[in-house]
C-alpha cells in the first residue's frame, strides 16, 4: 500500500474559512472531506488508513466514500500537494 | 511630564504641544520588568525635524516614510530609551494595518522591525502624556486589522524558513535544516500571539506571552517541547519533519 503526506513547503492560508495552498506554481482551495484528509496526511497515511478516519469522521462508509478518498487523494498528488511516502 | 523630556522633545519639534501623546511600552508595562529591564518611552508629535544632538539615533522605518528617532532620557529612575515617530508615520502604520490591502496583495511597503516592535508597544502602551491621543491611536489600533496583518507578515518569516529548511534537509545539511525549522516554528507561533495583539519582533518574551494569550493551538509544554528540542536526539530528522507539518498546521488555524 501505498504511503502519502504532505509536502512540507505548501504555503499554507486560512481566509473566509477556506483552506488555501500554494506551491511552486499551484494554488488550491480545501474545504470539507478534502481539508480534513490533508490534516490527516501530517502524518504519513495510506488511503485505506484515510478512508477509515473519513468514515469515522463523517459516519459513513461504502464504496462511494472509498473513491471519493481515493480521488482526494490523487488530485493532492496530482498538484503536488501531496507526496508518495514510500510503500507498507 | 519632566521637564527633561519636554527639553528633549523640544529638539524634534519647536512648537511642542502642551500634552504631547507619550507612551511607556515593554516589559515594564506588561508586568515582566526585572531589575535590569530598560524602559521604554514613545512619543507621537505632530511633525518631527531633524534633531541636532550628539546622542539622537535614526530608526529604520519601512512601510512608515523616513526614519523615527531614539535618544535616551534621563529621569529620576534613570535614563528612559525614547523613541520618536511623526504623526504621519503612524498614520501610515496604522492605514497598513488594513485587511483588504492584506487580501488585495496591495504592496504596503515591508514594515521594520522597530514598526512591529512600535505597533506591538502601542497596542499595550500606557500613556505618560497626551492620553486621550495616546488613546485614540490605541483605539484605531485595536479596531484595524493589525492582529491579520501581522499574523500574514509572522507566517510569510515561517514560509522563508521553512523553504530553507526544506532544502537544506533534502540536501542532507540536518544541522541546518533543524536551525531552519526552529525559526519556521518560532515564526508560527508568532503568528498565532500576533492574532492575540501580541506583536514583536524578538523572540525575548515569547513565552511570557505564550503564557499570556494560552493560545488554543498549543500549550506553553509544547511550545517549550520544540523550542527546547526535547526529543531531538531520538532522531533529528522525524524532528525537523514534525516541527515542519506543525508549522503548516498553525497556518491552517489562523484565520486571516
Amino acid at each position: 500500500m501505498t504511503v502519502y503526506q504532505r509536502d512540507l513547503r505548501a504555503r499554507v492560508r486560512r481566509v473566509g474559512g477556506l483552506l488555501y495552498l500554494a506551491l511552486d506554481d499551484q494554488d488550491i482551495v480545501l474545504e470539507g472531506v478534502a481539508e480534513f484528509i490533508w490534516h490527516r496526511l501530517g502524518h504519513r497515511a495510506t488511503v485505506e488508513t484515510l478512508i477509515e478516519a473519513v468514515a469515522e469522521e463523517y459516519d459513513v462508509a461504502g464504496p462511494e466514500v472509498a473513491a471519493d478518498v481515493a480521488e482526494v487523494v490523487d488530485d493532492l498528488v496530482a498538484t503536488g500537494f501531496v507526496q508518495v511516502r514510500g510503500e507498507r | 511630564m519632566s521637564a527633561e523630556l519636554v527639553q528633549r522633545l523640544s529638539l524634534f519639534n519647536a512648537h511642542l504641544p502642551g500634552d504631547p501623546a507619550v507612551f511607556e511600552g515593554g516589559s515594564t508595562v506588561r508586568g515582566w520588568a526585572n531589575k535590569h529591564s530598560d524602559r521604554d518611552w514613545y512619543a507621537i508629535l505632530p511633525a518631527v525635524d531633524e534633531p541636532h544632538a550628539s546622542d539622537v539615533r535614526r530608526v529604520p522605518c519601512g512601510a512608515a516614510p523616513g526614519w523615527a528617532y531614539r535618544l535616551p532620557v534621563v529621569t529620576a529612575d534613570g535614563v528612559v530609551d525614547t523613541q520618536i515617530w511623526s504623526a504621519t508615520q503612524v498614520e501610515c502604520l496604522v492605514a497598513a494595518m488594513d485587511l483588504e490591502r492584506l487580501h488585495g496583495g496591495v504592496a504596503a511597503g515591508e514594515l521594520s522591525n522597530a514598526e512591529v516592535d512600535f505597533l506591538g508597544r502601542l497596542w499595550h502602551g500606557r500613556a505618560i502624556s497626551g492620553e486621550p491621543e495616546v488613546a485614540s491611536w490605541q483605539r484605531r489600533l485595536h479596531e484595524s486589522a493589525a492582529p491579520q496583518v501581522m499574523a500574514a507578515r509572522c507566517l510569510r518569516l515561517a514560509d522563508n524558513a521553512i523553504d530553507d529548511a526544506v532544502g537544506q534537509w533534502e540536501a542532507d545539511d540536518i544541522r541546518s535544516a533543524t536551525l531552519a525549522a526552529s525559526r519556521a516554528y518560532g515564526f508560527a507561533v508568532d503568528a498565532v500571539l500576533a492574532t492575540a495583539g501580541e506583536f514583536s519582533f524578538s523572540s525575548k518574551w515569547r513565552v511570557r506571552r505564550i503564557e499570556h494569550v494560552r493560545p488554543s493551538q498549543f500549550t506553553v509544554d509544547d511550545y517549550w517541547a520544540v523550542e527546547t528540542m526535547r526529543d531531538y536526539h531520538d532522531d533529528p530528522q522525524a524532528w525537523v519533519e514534525r516541527v515542519l507539518i506543525t508549522c503548516q498546521t498553525i497556518a491552517a488555524s489562523i484565520e486571516l
